[in-house]
């Protein structure tokens, strides 16, 4: 009754197709309060939502590679720039140790942990912490290239609130870092001082964490319901430069090595 | 064992061996290569292996896989930069206690995640939704995975303590 009746009232008032719209709508929503549509009518719906998701994946995943690609050709840039540039610096800096070292850094050389370090023979000393400081690298970068990855829109099935927990294992990791890195420091002192590379290295950690918080700051925010504003295009360049300075600090940590 | 050692003695007299030891950049470049790949591989191949273990259960086991091909990439890098020092410098490796060890650890590594994936275990726990739990099974070829690339990463660092190579 209810639609034909709606449907002539309206229509000898005025012939407006507006009405005529009105009363369809009408009707569609008292069949849908009274008939579940069928299971399969839902199914046909998700999967339709999920192929176009699917399709949307594959232009970032394509998005991601060549940001892999990118960082990587930035990456061997970084190496040479840094071995002609800092390389040089370092050598000129090298024969110069003995007029550079104050009183604090021959302390902190000649403490027990300090030689313990230098001169222990076994895996306590040396090169366990070395081992630890290298664990910690991977920890504290791979969960760091985890969220980055996923701010650049690889695995996107994982929601970003959820990668809030990644952020703890990347915290691990730079707190071993921090102080098997002070040991490593403390055994070495007067020469990892004189190195510039050293300075140019923990400058490039600390803009990393920086960057990293400033993240996970952000990640918080949004998951407490406070909206910002273009947030998910300053992830994306955070995540950017989050990989362009871990692969700087990598660069640079490994040539600490080299010029000493 | 001897003709290994005859093998290493040939690679190091080849010009590719010459090329990698007489331009100092090849080997820096290599060697941050070489820790790059190791994020990538361990910080990748880590996640999944916590996912598993319920350490991160927030999201979905698959969305999770996703990040394992970037694992593969790390792999990969590290494969390449690895066969350049070797053939930089065999001699350093071939003897060396730590580089069997790594490499022993290495094909561990490798059945664990071939057996992760022929067992059907991971097709099993494909479907995982967040907060689901993995079964004991898969808690096990995660742990594993973890213990052999921490061993990787030991015995790699190791080389130049263990054994003679830098």
């Amino acid at each position: 009754m209810g639609v034909r009746s709606s449907f002539q009232s309206q229509s000898r008032e005025s012939e407006s197709d507006e009405a005529i719209e009105r009363a369809i709508d009408e009707t569609i929503r008292r069949y849908f309060m009274r008939h579940e549509p069928a299971p399969r009518v839902y199914a046909r719906a998700i999967s339709a939502a999920q192929q176009r998701s699917a399709a949307a994946r594959d232009g970032s995943a394509m998005r991601s590679w060549i940001v892999a690609v990118a960082s990587a050709t930035a990456a061997l840039l970084l190496v040479n720039i840094t071995i002609h540039f800092f390389g040089v610096v370092a050598a000129r800096a090298a024969s110069d140790i003995d007029g550079r070292t104050g009183p604090f850094l021959l302390w902190l050389s000649s403490t027990g942990l300090a030689r313990w370090i230098s001169e222990s023979e076994t895996v306590f000393g040396y090169s366990g912490v070395l081992f630890l400081h290298t664990l910690g690298l991977a920890m504290a970068v791979g969960a760091s290239v985890v969220v980055d990855l996923r701010m650049l829109g690889a695995a996107s099935r994982i929601s970003i609130a959820a990668l809030l927990p990644v952020f703890r294992f990347m915290w691990i990791g730079f707190i071993v870092n921090a102080l098997s890195g002070a040991m490593l420091f403390a055994a070495d002192a007067p020469r990892k001082a004189a190195n510039p590379l050293f300075e140019f290295k923990l400058v490039l950690i600390a803009v990393g964490i920086a960057l990293m918080a400033t993240m996970e700051r952000s990640l918080l925010k949004s998951q407490s319901g406070v909206a910002l504003a273009g947030s998910e295009r300053r992830l994306t360049r955070l995540a950017i430069a989050s990989l362009l300075i871990w692969t700087a600090a990598i660069v640079a940590g490994r040539l600490v090595a080299y010029t000493f | 064992m001897e003709s290994m050692h005859a093998f290493a003695i040939w690679l190091k007299s080849t010009d590719l061996s010459w090329l990698v030891t007489h331009h100092g950049w090849v080997w820096a470049t290599c060697e941050a290569l070489h820790f790059i790949g190791m994020s990538l591989l361990f910080g990748c191949i880590g996640a999944l292996d916590v996912r598993m273990l319920g350490w991160w259960k927030s999201p979905p086991v698959a969305g999770v896989n996703a990040l394992v091909r970037w694992g593969v990439l790390g792999f990969l890098i590290n494969l390449v930069t690895g066969a350049v020092f070797f053939i930089g410098e065999p001699l350093q490796y071939v003897d060396n206690p730590a580089f069997r060890f790594k490499m022993l650890f290495l094909i561990l590594a490798g059945w664990n995640v071939l057996l992760f994936y022929v067992s059907g275990v991971a097709d099993r726990i494909e479907s995982l939704e967040p907060h689901d739990d993995t079964p004991i099974s898969a808690k096990v070829f995660a742990g594993t995975s973890l213990f052999l690339w921490i061993g990787v990463i030991f015995f790699g660092r190791m080389l130049p303590f263990l054994g003679n190579s830098f």
